[in-house]
């Protein structure tokens, strides 16, 4: 089972249920990471002041709203809670719609929807209430800071969540659509065509060759030459003032102490011999 | 669904017969009757500190996560302990004030705690210095506990006293407390220097080093946990592996004795012989909550 972050309620009219949310899509990015060429070492990322020529530390860090090129109004991050939503554990449905309403272009990311502990009936009704009716239900709830608007459809006997775009980050295309007619004889043409390639869709079928291919030349660099590692740093100097500050130091200490400690044990086996 | 009242908090103890270790049969059940009983030793361990917990939701066999953010869901009398982390504001860790939230975080399915080395109210001052001894196989318990008694003796030279405990798997926790003024960068460069000693005049049965194909046969002597971002398992956690264990804290004299009879199998502890323990000898690890010492330096 997919791990779940988020736990809460689904809610309509009188019904409550509690759920699980979890992640749909595995992160099956790269897994590359930016390293020095010198020594490999991973490298860090660090805000710079591009006047100062220096590191910012977070506590220096603020937020500006940009209203035009390098015009801003500072807001800090007290203040952008006092606008955030009210955390909520709840998704409430507002609405209930046909499954072909929504525009594909407003899927954001799915999540899958679990049953939470052993309250299973109502996540059932609700699961066979959807799947008889065709319908999807519409609501938001509040993730990580953010109100979210989200479809919940019955897929396999369980739920599934999509996010949706608000409508205003979703841009129109009404000027999209040219205005010249399709010739008849060429639709029917093409539509006889089409019906030859018409199939049912399926995923399994379509894997990603680049994906693949990656994979390949991975496991052909690991058998060929290996993998390198990031450097252990030295152990550096202590703080100022701090006795055994110097490695060699310490560590000719530490040798000493180790040498009296071993001498110590063998002393104690002597007596036990003798 | 059971609710129980403790200590005049109401929790819902969901799933009760739900094994969680297959192997033994060990339940949800087990698991907070351990937490409950328990709790008079293992409380003052967790006083104060923010806590990463390891949950096994669907058992030991199952997915098993750490979770680091305290769950939103969580009881309103529940103590966070906020930690800054990254650029944008903090993470509010779950911490334990007493038997309730002990037994509330058993109820989520946490098996693990792992507090920091610090206290949220004085987040860059650690308590203690800490090694823990991963033996990498075929290198064992019996391995980890050799090297934990020359770490103890070198230790001891530089003037710290240190005490152990079982990891609850197959290593050995080292803990030399301070309660005194120090830093992380003090701590963990020391720890480093003394593991880097260690690993130079036993290259065959100790490393420093991280990587795996270091540790094979050797017992790797972890030194990066005394930092300020890092947790270790806290002493009379339960640990996730095939049959229920827990971190028990151990007598050095009962080290050299499982050494000497060639046998450290009994230095491994079901969390009822934990309690028999405890019943018996008291808190052995309650000295490293008290013992002030100054890292040498």
């Amino acid at each position: 089972m997919p791990t779940s972050f988020w736990t809460g309620t689904v809610s309509f009219g009188l019904v409550t249920i509690p759920v699980r949310l979890a992640t749909v899509v595995q992160a099956h990015g790269s897994n590359f990471h930016l390293l020095h060429d010198a020594d490999h070492a991973r490298l860090t990322r660090v805000m710079v002041c591009p006047v100062h020529e220096t590191p910012v530390p977070p506590d220096h860090q603020t937020r500006g709203y940009e209203i035009e090129p390098d015009t801003f109004v500072p807001v800090s991050y007290a203040e952008l809670d006092s606008v955030a939503p009210e955390a909520s554990r709840s998704i409430e449905i507002e609405d209930f719609v046909t499954a072909d309403a929504i525009d594909p272009v407003y899927h954001d990311r799915p999540y899958y929807l679990t049953p939470s502990e052993e309250v299973a009936k109502p996540y059932r009704l609700l699961v066979q209430i959807l799947a008889d009716t065709g319908r999807v239900g519409i609501g938001r709830f509040v993730l990580r800071g953010r109100e979210h608007l989200a479809a919940l459809r019955a897929v396999d006997g369980a739920l599934c969540l999509v996010t949706l775009h608000w409508a205003e980050a979703v841009r129109p295309r009404a000027a999209l659509a040219p205005k010249a007619d399709a010739d008849e004889e060429l639709v029917a043409a093409m539509t006889a065509a089409l019906d030859e390639l018409a199939t049912d869709f399926d995923p399994a079928r379509l894997t990603d060759p680049g994906h693949e291919r990656l994979q390949q030349l991975v496991e052909k660099k690991r058998s060929e030459s290996g993998t390198v590692e990031a450097p252990v740093p030295d152990l550096g100097a202590g703080e100022p003032g701090e006795a055994g500050g110097e490695p060699d130091a310490l560590m000719a200490a530490l040798q000493k102490s180790l040498e009296r400690a071993r001498a110590g044990e063998t002393g104690t086996a002597a007596t036990e011999d003798a | 669904m059971p609710r129980v009242r403790v200590d005049g908090h109401t929790i819902d103890l969901g799933n009760l017969d739900k094994v969680l270790y297959p192997q033994t049969g060990f339940s949800k059940a087990h698991v907070i009757d351990y937490y409950r009983q328990i709790a008079p030793a293992l409380l003052p361990h967790l006083a104060g500190r923010p806590l990463s917990l390891r949950r096994c939701p669907d058992g030991v066999e199952g997915d098993c996560f750490f979770e680091k953010r305290c769950p939103g869901h969580r009881p309103a009398w529940l103590p966070v302990h906020a930690l800054p982390s990254g650029s944008s504001g903090g993470i509010d860790f779950c911490g334990v004030d007493g038997l309730p939230a002990l037994v509330w975080l058993a109820s989520q399915g946490v098996l693990e705690l792992h507090p920091f080395l610090h206290v949220a109210d004085d987040p860059d001052r650690p308590r203690v210095l800490v090694f823990d001894l991963d033996p990498g196989p075929p290198a064992g318990l019996a391995d980890a506990c050799r090297i934990g008694q020359l770490l103890r003796r070198m230790l001891a030279e530089t003037g710290l006293q240190c005490w152990a405990k079982t990891s609850g798997g197959k290593g050995l926790h080292v803990y030399a407390p301070l309660n005194t003024t120090v830093t992380y960068a003090r701590t963990k460069r020391f720890a480093r220097a003394v593991a880097e000693v260690l690993s130079r005049n036993d290259p065959e049965g100790v490393t420093a080093t991280m990587a795996k194909a270091q540790r094979s046969g050797r017992v790797f002597i972890d030194w990066s946990q005394n930092d300020r971002n890092k947790t270790t398992a806290a002493v009379y956690s339960l640990r996730v592996g095939r049959k229920p264990q827990a971190s028990a804290p151990l007598d050095w004299d009962e080290i050299d004795a499982a050494l000497a009879d060639g046998d450290t199998e009994p230095l491994r502890f079901h969390p009822d012989a934990v309690l028999r323990r405890v019943a018996e000898h008291g808190d052995l690890f309650r000295p490293v909550l008290g013992c002030t010492q100054t890292l040498p330096g």
